[in-house]
């Protein structure tokens, strides 16, 4: 956040840009809302401490967004008596009668043990201040502080972050869209990002008998067909994963609508990269549409970072804002 | 018997629960769809991410390739005059096509805890953006109702998840693991519908169902059988 770092990194930490022209879309560190999803607790006594925690361990150990999440909260009930607070999972991985049955077998408690489970909201994403982490603390549940989280996360992102090749692909895309015949001049790629190789590319195909094939969705199609057609070629019936697209870059002219900016998050893109904002049926800007950010929407299953080109030197053409894309 | 004014659309529920069940066998996630218009079932489809490779292709997509297949150029119109029959809660990205798509109503089953766009997540098919200006077009918002035939679509994601875990080699704690008939997360139907948008189709006599999220059961001529054991106790106590 110094003078050296803007130099070093071309990053700006206020406007979230990279080397000025590539704008990281993110919520905005002053408006942050608590995330808050539902999560089972169970309340115990302290001497039943290690096995819970060993339960945890073997059960639920690979939940790693609850790396910021403390897992138990003291709690002082009216006798003055302490029990502990114990974070399991979330409501909607597991019904309540079937952790009921797990916690039964694996505790040692008696027989005429009374075991319930209540409800706890936790918030799933960062605070970006200690100020924050410890209001959303006092308010919902105990969370670790671990510096901000937002500037490690940018550095993170500006490593991975290759100015020539992004740049070199979102002009492939707008040559793409400006010698289209097609009547939108909306133009999608995806690449491999480590073999840095096109895997699928597109042009808006929408007609009065398909009006839904937009770019994205075609490109998406298309991965799919090479990989049937490819397997059945080689007779390959493996089950392999079955992520194609998973972690790909995907370049596109135009900010995509809901529709597509969900079907990216299903197959699990790695990053977005558009250049002309849509103000109206955009899914990803944080002031776009309805205001979704769909790529930081479903925090527990998948998320992809999405970055707008900002600069002056890549101009797909305009398009009537109420058209989706 | 007459057929209330709900009735149609349990019917057609079922004929979506028999498309889902058909991927049981595939094997697929087994969600099912049909589309009805003019009292016929114009397309239908099962979700067939695993045999596509492809993370997006639903249910709704799937019905929707066979529709425009039949009626090309005149697809967009025949949606706005069609209903959707959905075992499980569109998701964001099917919720966002059948609105830009113009479809008139969608019944569903269970909701869609994880994507979900028709209330369970986003409200995908009622919200309206942000900069609303007169001279731009916004596409249609659509009602979604929810849990029709609600217990049978999760019994049929519950025996996929049963079989799909004897699958697999690492799920040895899941192995005894049998088909719950009993236990039903309950239904939250205010963030879904309005009471009012309820009983319209149910009938004002079904509120209490939605004032205490109850599963509706339906007879064989697909009347809702709930008896509002609360309000029969009153009246009981006010007969005596």
């Amino acid at each position: 956040m110094t003078a050296l770092d803007t130099a070093t990194y071309h990053i700006n930490y206020q406007k979230y840009t990279f080397y000025d022209e590539y704008k990281r879309i993110q919520p905005n560190i002053k408006t942050t809302q608590p995330q808050l999803t539902k999560f089972w607790s169970v309340s115990l006594d302290p001497k039943y401490t290690s096995e819970i925690l060993r339960f945890i361990k073997q059960k639920f150990s690979a939940d790693d967004y609850l790396k910021q999440i403390k897992r138990i909260k003291k709690v002082m009930d009216d006798s003055k008596h302490f029990h502990l607070e114990i974070l399991i999972c979330p409501v909607q991985h597991m019904e309540s009668h079937v952790l009921i049955d797990m916690l039964k077998k694996w505790l040692t408690t008696p027989s005429d043990f009374e075991l319930t489970l209540t409800t706890a909201s936790v918030p799933l994403n960062k605070p970006y201040s200690k100020e924050l982490c410890m209001s959303w603390s006092q308010l919902y549940w105990p969370l670790v502080w671990k510096g901000n989280p937002m500037v490690q996360e940018i550095r993170e992102s500006y490593k991975n972050f290759k100015r020539g090749t992004v740049e070199r692909y979102l002009k492939e895309a707008c040559n793409l869209s400006n010698s289209s015949i097609a009547s939108y001049p909306i133009a999608t790629i995806i690449v491999d990002p480590i073999k840095d190789q096109v895997m699928a590319s597109s042009v808006d195909k929408r007609s009065g008998e398909d009006p839904m094939i937009h770019s994205v969705m075609s490109c998406i199609n298309q991965i799919a067909d090479n990989e049937r057609r490819r397997r059945k070629k080689l007779g390959d019936h493996k089950e392999t994963n079955n992520y194609l697209c998973l972690n790909y870059d995907v370049y596109t002219t135009h900010e995509p609508c809901t529709m597509c900016a969900m079907a990216l998050l299903h197959s699990r893109i790695g990053r977005l990269f558009f250049i002309k904002p849509s103000s109206v049926t955009g899914a990803i800007g944080e002031n776009s549409g309805c205001k979704y950010m769909i790529h930081l929407s479903c925090t527990l299953n998948w998320k992809y970072e999405a970055f707008q080109y900002v600069g002056d030197r890549l101009q797909p053409s305009k398009l009537d804002s109420s058209l989706s894309v | 018997m007459t057929d209330c004014t709900y009735s149609h659309h349990i019917k057609w529920m079922r004929e979506a629960i028999k498309v889902a069940e058909s991927a049981l066998e595939v094997p697929e996630v087994p969600v099912g769809c049909i589309y009805v218009h003019d009292g016929k079932i114009i397309g239908k489809g099962f979700n067939a991410t695993n045999i596509t490779l492809n993370g997006t292709r639903h249910s709704e997509l799937v019905g929707y390739d066979m529709i425009r297949q039949t009626y090309g150029e005149k697809t967009k119109q025949i949606f706005r005059e069609t209903d959707l029959y959905v075992t499980v809660e569109p998701c964001i990205m099917c919720a966002s096509f059948l609105r830009q798509m113009g479809i008139r109503k969608v019944f569903f089953g269970c909701g869609n805890e994880r994507f979900g766009g028709n209330g369970s997540i986003l409200s995908i098919n009622t919200d309206m953006p942000s900069r609303v200006d007169e001279n731009i077009h916004i596409d249609t918002p659509y009602i979604a109702y929810p849990g029709i035939l609600n217990r049978e679509a999760i019994v049929l994601l519950r025996k996929f998840y049963i079989k799909e875990n004897k699958k697999s080699p690492n799920a040895n704690n899941k192995k005894h693991r049998r088909l719950d008939l009993q236990n039903f997360p309950k239904i939250e139907y205010s963030k879904y519908i309005t009471r009012k948008q309820f009983t319209n189709l149910f009938g004002e006599e079904n509120g209490w169902i939605y004032d205490n999220n109850e599963f509706m059961d339906f007879d064989d001529n697909n009347r809702i059988t709930n008896v509002n054991t609360e309000r029969d106790s009153k009246k009981r106590k006010l007969d005596s």
